[in-house]
């Protein structure tokens, strides 16, 4: 955590140096999404924190778990307190890098390869998605999907409820990223 | 009394049970979100004085105020409207001040106080406190008359 927040600081740190690579927003949107035959699991938080840096690729996001909004009251209390237990583990953080060749000159729609350490009810786990992003001078955006199982970060679902929550969550992520200024 | 009359109203009995927890389980089932405008706050402080208390120890600070409703007061760095139509207001500074929540259903509510929002002046913001990212984030606010 204390590691995150310090690359998070250090990048900042550095805008001031190369202050037109580095992107930000305050604001970028993550869902996730799951339907069994019992009842659909939805929930949306605007309040993920994430930073680009166009010159390394690198992309970090934070976000506070009990941010994410569900429609059913329970059901984000359960998600809360018995699965995500964020209590405990406040924030979900990703840290990677684009690993694909993008050409920030262009604004045209590229799909591109993300990788990198995603860290969810405090277990860390490498993961590759792909993303596509729209470059810009004043705006970049941001978007991806992709799926994760609850299992892979020990969030544990008991048998009882199991049927009802999907074994994979698909994830969305849309974000406006615009020039970091200090 | 007679069997048959004993046997009725325990019928009667259990029915009445089942009936009583049926409801009990769909008003859980179906519990509201916490309504943080009736919620009575647990803390009242200026933006910096919690601003100070995450920097200094974030741990302790979450363990006081996470999930709490709180009432800041401090000057408006910044206003936001989301794509969702939901309200973003930033107190003492835009990136690591208190970033205060509105949600879309409120915002049409509380439209008049708005137009008070503006950048440099005051703000009163009632609401649950999520944690630190590089901010302080509220969330589910609701405007409070100074």
């Amino acid at each position: 955590m204390k590691k995150l927040k310090t690359t998070l600081l250090l990048m900042l740190l550095c805008m001031a140096v190369i202050a037109q690579d580095k992107f930000f927003t305050k604001n970028a949107e993550v869902s996730f999404h799951s339907s069994t035959p019992m009842e659909d699991v939805d929930a949306t938080t605007n309040q993920a924190t994430t930073f680009l840096d166009r010159q390394t690729g690198e992309i970090v996001m934070q976000i506070l778990i009990n941010s994410f909004h569900f429609k059913r009251a329970l059901m984000e209390e359960h998600f809360n307190e018995n699965y995500m237990e964020s209590t405990k583990f406040p924030k979900a953080n990703f840290s990677g890098k684009i690993t694909s060749p993008i050409d920030w000159s262009t604004s045209k729609e590229v799909e591109v390869d993300v990788q990198g350490k995603l860290t969810l009810h405090g277990i860390t786990k490498d993961i590759s998605v792909k993303a596509k992003i729209v470059p810009g001078k004043d705006k970049i955006t941001g978007t991806s999907k992709f799926s994760l199982k609850p299992e892979d970060f020990g969030i544990e679902i008991p048998s009882a409820v199991r049927d009802k929550i999907a074994k994979q969550m698909e994830v969305s992520i849309t974000a406006t990223y615009e020039p970091y200024k200090k | 009394m007679e069997k048959r009359k004993i046997f009725r109203l325990a019928v009667y009995l259990v029915l009445a049970a089942i009936i009583i927890g049926s409801i009990s389980v769909w008003y859980v089932f179906n519990k509201p979100h916490r309504d943080i405008a009736s919620e009575k706050a647990l803390f009242n402080l200026t933006a910096q004085q919690l601003m100070t208390e995450y920097q200094t120890n974030e741990n302790s600070a979450n363990e006081k105020f996470l999930n709490q409703v709180i009432v800041v007061t401090g000057k408006i760095a910044g206003v936001k409207s989301l794509e969702n139509s939901s309200f973003i207001v930033s107190l003492e500074d835009e990136m690591q001040g208190v970033t205060c929540s509105f949600d879309s259903s409120d915002v049409q509510k509380y439209k008049k106080m708005f137009t008070d929002f503006t950048p440099g002046s005051q703000a009163t913001i009632k609401g649950r406190c999520s944690g630190m990212l590089m901010d302080v984030q509220l969330l589910n606010c609701v405007p409070k008359e100074r």
